[in-house]
């Protein structure tokens, strides 16, 4: 049995949804990591994010994805071989408060599960809080409208 | 704080007995048992067609001095056993009456000494890697899913007891199967966790129920035996 889907990613679809993933479910973009050590430090993360739910997709080059969380290698300095460490960060500005509050900016290797677990908990939470306040004003919004 | 199988233990002896005199489980009901005890008949009619050898007062003192008598009362008394071992085989595996007469508490102790004997291996099979982590996540779910115990992704990683990186590949396969499922946190609904699936904890107690039953007739049979 295996974690991965197809060939070195971890992608199950070619498209790239706009914001959220096809089922609504909290986005993780992969940038750049194929073929590299990262991708194989990745793994977990990737798996646990599948587990909890999350809808993961590699993003084509040069697109920012608009996902709840991404992944991409470190650069590395000159000369310097690849170890495989992560960056992760959101391009939520409130999200990215998470990812910076439990100091997994860049990833440690081996990659703690339970941090891991514990980040993409409190995204998926304020995520869908934040969902459910923008849903709750656009209803205000409408009802309003409509009586008016 | 995360609550293991072993935190439980406590928690086990307290409340087991309580527990213990619960009624079982909704089952299905007994199933009817028409099919056995006609079979039963069948070999009780087979036992009375056995017709003595002539020359013999009774049934228990035969007269074996006929070759052909002899072979014939083996060959019948042969196929009568064939047929008992059959139908007993038969009566331990019907997992709904096994589970309808055992209680959850008991199906559950069952479940959690297998998860225990799982790890006394390591202690005393040094150095072999048995593995079969997908039981050990199954056997752990089952108990967290019966002290209404909430399971991480990392609790269960430790459960697994391999590397963790293959433990989240059969947790995110057995979820993607639905042998595990996503729960939401009785206390923050916001936040998951992972359950066993509704089918496969009754799946999980009928086989502790039929192991129960089964383990009884084994030592009932070396009991028999050494007696």
């Amino acid at each position: 049995m295996s974690g991965r889907t197809q060939g070195a990613g971890w992608t199950t679809g070619t498209g790239w949804p706009r914001g959220r993933g096809a089922t609504g479910a909290p986005l993780l973009a992969l940038h750049g990591l194929a073929g590299t050590a990262a991708e194989t430090a990745a793994e977990p993360l990737v798996l646990i994010a599948q587990i909890l739910g999350w809808q993961v997709r590699a993003a084509p080059p040069g697109v920012t994805a608009a996902a709840q969380l991404c992944l991409a290698p470190l650069p590395l300095a000159p000369g310097e071989q690849d170890r495989g460490t992560l960056l992760a960060w959101s391009p939520d500005s409130n999200l990215n408060e998470h990812v910076s509050r439990l100091n997994v900016s860049v990833l440690d290797q081996p990659i703690c599960i339970h941090r891991v677990e514990q980040l993409l908990q409190a995204l998926a939470q304020q995520r869908q809080a934040a969902r459910g306040a923008g849903a709750a004003a656009a209803g205000c919004g409408c009802e309003h409208g409509a009586k008016g | 704080m995360m609550r293991t199988i072993a935190d439980d233990t406590d928690d086990l002896a307290a409340a087991g007995d309580a527990r213990r005199r619960a009624p079982p489980l909704g089952f299905d009901a007994a199933p009817d048992h028409g099919a056995d005890v006609a079979a039963f008949g069948q070999l009780a009619a087979g036992l009375a067609a056995v017709t003595p050898p002539a020359g013999t007062r009774d049934f228990g003192t035969p007269d074996f001095g006929n070759p052909d008598q002899a072979a014939s009362i083996a060959r019948q008394v042969a196929d009568m056993a064939q047929g008992l071992a059959a139908l007993a085989d038969r009566l331990v595996g019907e997992g709904t009456v096994n589970a309808a007469q055992t209680a959850e508490a008991d199906c559950i102790a069952f479940l959690e000494a297998q998860f225990r004997i799982r790890r006394l291996r390591a202690r005393h099979l040094v150095g072999l890697s048995l593995g079969e982590p997908a039981w050990d996540i199954l056997l752990d779910l089952a108990v967290a899913h019966f002290w209404r115990r909430e399971t991480s992704v990392t609790s269960l990683c430790i459960a697994a007891d391999v590397p963790s990186t293959t433990a989240l590949r059969w947790i995110n396969s057995m979820t993607r199967e639905g042998l595990i499922v996503r729960r939401p946190c009785l206390r923050d609904g916001r936040r998951s966790f992972l359950a066993i699936a509704p089918d496969t904890y009754h799946a999980m107690l009928a086989l502790a129920a039929d192991a129960l039953r089964a383990a009884d007739k084994v030592r009932q049979r070396y009991q028999r035996s050494a007696a």
